[in-house]
């Protein structure tokens, strides 16, 4: 099954592709100022990992990927909620591809709910991630505080 | 037997928009039904769409019984078009006002009667598809018929909404109007680009193609452009033709609302096993109650989200409670345990389904997870404040560090290097900033002009404590609205932002603090009106874009056409002497 699903999203990925480089700017407007070129090679390495995370679903790994995902899109100038929108707006647009391009039927919903689940965990891989970050921004305050 | 018409209409401002420019009329009896979407000026927009609507019903409602109902509707909008005209011509402050309309007439139980005239517009939904049936009178959709542009280009066109025709630019307006034979089931949508503008084509279609009563679905198409921003008026006329029963028996065993609603005692039971009436989200609340406030209230947010299609329900449920939580200095660890728990005996739902059908049991599960995800998505949004406030207090307590200035400490690393991204103003100077603004708005109240607002909080917010986030291009887009490219649209709002520029730094020249800090607040206050003035011109530019790369190409065709022209004079000169020498020669 987990074989199949990641063949089903490799015949998908350049249609995905595509549609994020024509609809980049409607995600977040700085990813209008990013080249055709640069969206597809960045977007390109983000697909293929979550190519492998369909194929062996490993927590460790998706948590390594979203930390990256999220180092590049800060890089891009997102800011914190646009990268939680951009990365829940890419699982849909997988979706939404997929319904489109792949015949209806239970092989394609499953298909689906293994995307929308990967979609649900990356959402929450953010969220902790944000978390993180706001617990050592406190952190670092306090050191300010007491320092001062 | 006939088929009954149910219609409901709902009209907001919209999320950003202090006054509603939109109107429309709802008429069951009279069989009409308008929306319009008012533009320009202070108040004009406002004015025109009452003034339109008013002249359309006056007309329709006397010719009803005598006129063809097709040319019925061309007159009313024509009528409408001249009187908004005429009115925005007597009165200065209404110059350059003008407003779209899409009007439906009922001439019987089967057959529509649809006007319209801008970009308003009008959808069928019939078999579970919301099909436009009204073409857009706009620059860019004029491009696309022309074949000049591609429709995906069109929609992320960044001037979609410049208009082509409207009533009240012109004395006389051109309207399209068309006969639409309907049948029992079909829903009608008018709707205007508040609506278009910020949802989605399949959301819309599956809020209009949904169960619930015109009321209820008018309603969840207005938050639905909400919560897509909700950046624009909005307003929406849902014409129902026949039973609502039918469309209930089509929806609802699709959308697993029912499945999930029947299994809400299970789902109760896995929460309550899990712990969730112990949760410190229940505020110290008995058991059976913590259990009815987190688990039943999610449970019913589900339920309506999945009858409907939407995630309003579950968005607000999860916003409302992260929100509280956060406020009371909640930590983040309790709220996941709480959407653990929750997504938890969501699954045990889903098994429960699929022991009976797995195929419905692996969709719901697909719909349920939607619902988490965006609960993932309110808390990520709070974090993500929690986030940039904790930030500034940092920089905020270093910028009252008690370090000397100009002290080796302070001296940069390398020298005359600027920072790429603004840095905060120190809290006196966001002081003068905030008094400036207020000062300001103050001073040009009697005006009573909405803009004023608009571009003071967007100048405040680029110049001071929110310094990096003003995004001056949405500011400008906004006060370039949907208008026509022409002097007197854009007259007022250029007279506006000159107002605002000279109360503004008047205001913080008069605050009474030290001369730096003072000097330092009206050259940020100047740079940001510099910077709005900039996307402004740019938005401007941008807008006649299209009809200057057509100029463009016809002065490019005009220019071949008069080199052919000089060649064929040329030949034609050739010719003539070539004929006389042989007339000579005959001769």
């Amino acid at each position: 099954m987990a074989s199949s699903h990641a063949e089903i999203f490799g015949s998908l990925r350049t249609r995905v592709l595509d549609t994020l480089v024509d609809s980049r700017q409607s995600i977040d407007d700085s990813f209008g100022a990013l080249s055709e070129e640069e969206i597809r090679r960045n977007f390109l390495s983000v697909l293929e990992q979550m190519q492998k995370y369909l194929i062996s679903p490993s927590p460790a790994q998706l948590h390594q990927s979203v930390s990256k995902w999220t180092a590049m899109f800060l890089g891009f100038g997102l800011s914190t909620p646009s990268i939680l929108r951009t990365v829940v707006t890419l699982g849909d647009l997988i979706v939404q591809v997929a319904k489109n391009e792949l015949p209806a039927g239970p092989a394609t919903n499953l298909f689906v709910r293994d995307v929308v689940r990967l979609n649900f965990n990356t959402a929450r891989e953010v969220v902790a991630i944000f978390n993180d970050e706001l617990e050592s921004q406190r952190r670092q305050n306090a050191r300010g505080l007491r320092g001062s | 037997m006939a088929p009954d018409i149910n219609a409901s209409g709902r009209t907001d401002p919209g999320l950003i928009r202090s006054e509603n420019q939109d109107c429309i009329f709802v008429d069951q009896d009279m069989g009409l039904y308008v929306v319009l979407d008012g533009m320009g000026g202070h108040q004009g927009g406002a004015t025109a769409s009452r003034i339109a609507r008013d002249v359309i019903v006056d007309i329709v409602s006397r010719g009803l019984q005598h006129t063809e109902a097709a040319k019925l509707m061309t007159e009313a909008c024509q009528t409408a078009s001249a009187r908004v005209h005429q009115e925005g011509a007597r009165n200065r402050e209404l110059h350059g006002m003008g407003t779209t309309v899409v009007a439906v007439l009922m001439t019987s139980a089967r057959t529509a009667i649809v006007a319209h005239v801008g970009d308003s517009r009008a959808y069928l939904m019939r078999d579970q598809r919301l099909r436009r049936i009204t073409n857009d009178h706009s620059i860019v959709a004029e491009l696309v018929a022309a074949g000049r542009l591609t429709p995906d280009q069109a929609e992320d066109h960044p001037h979609a909404s410049v208009l082509s025709r409207n009533l009240g630019g012109l004395p006389s307006a051109e309207v399209d109007v068309q006969a639409i034979e309907l049948a029992t089931g079909d829903r009608l949508l008018l709707c205007s680009d508040g609506l278009n503008g910020f949802a989605s084509h399949s959301a819309m279609e599956q809020i209009v193609g949904g169960s619930a009563s015109a009321s209820s679905t008018t309603l969840d198409l207005v938050e639905l452009a909400k919560r897509g921003g909700g950046g624009d008026n909005v307003s929406a006329i849902i014409i129902e033709i026949g039973e609502q029963k039918q469309r209930k028996r089509s929806a609802m065993p699709d959308s697993g609302a029912r499945a999930w609603w029947q299994r809400r005692r299970l789902f109760a039971d896995v929460c309550q096993r899990m712990g969730l009436g112990d949760s410190p989200l229940a505020g110290g609340l008995a058991p059976g109650e913590a259990i009815d406030l987190l688990c039943n209230s999610f449970c019913e947010a589900v339920f309506h989200d999945l009858e409907k299609t939407t995630g309003v329900h579950v968005w607000t449920y999860a916003d409302s409670l992260v929100k509280t939580w956060f406020a009371r200095e909640g930590s983040f660890a309790p709220i996941q345990e709480l959407f653990d728990i929750l997504r938890a005996a969501s699954l045990a739902v889903v098994r429960d389904v699929s022991t009976q059908d797995e195929n419905f049991g692996v969709c719901l599960e697909i719909a349920l997870l939607r619902a988490l995800i965006v609960g993932e998505m309110v808390i990520g949004g709070e974090l993500g404040a929690s986030i940039r406030q904790a930030n500034e207090q940092f920089v905020a307590a270093e910028r009252t560090s008690e370090l000397p200035d100009n002290t080796f400490a302070n001296i940069a690393t390398v020298p005359f290097a600027a920072l790429s991204a603004p840095m905060p103003a120190a809290p006196e100077v966001n002081r003068c900033l905030r008094q400036g603004m207020q000062d300001a708005e103050e001073r040009l109240a009697p005006a009573r002009n909405p803009r004023h607002a608009e571009i003071l909080r967007a100048v405040h917010n680029s110049a001071g404590e929110f310094s990096g986030d003003g995004d001056m291009t949405m500011t400008a887009k906004s006060l370039y609205g949907n208008r026509l490219l022409s002097e007197q649209e854009l007259v007022p709002i250029l007279e506006a932002l000159d107002a605002c520029r000279a109360a503004h730094l008047m205001a913080i020249d008069w605050q009474d603090i030290a001369p730096t800090a003072r000097a330092t607040a009206y050259r940020s206050a100047a740079l940001a009106h510099q910077s709005l003035s900039h996307a402004f011109a740019l938005v401007t530019v941008d807008a006649g874009k299209p009809t200057t790369d057509m100029l463009r190409e016809m002065n490019q065709t005009t220019s071949q056409m008069r080199e052919t022209l000089a060649r064929n004079e040329q030949l034609l000169t050739q010719l003539e002497s070539t004929h006389d020498t042989a007339e000579e020669t005959l001769l």
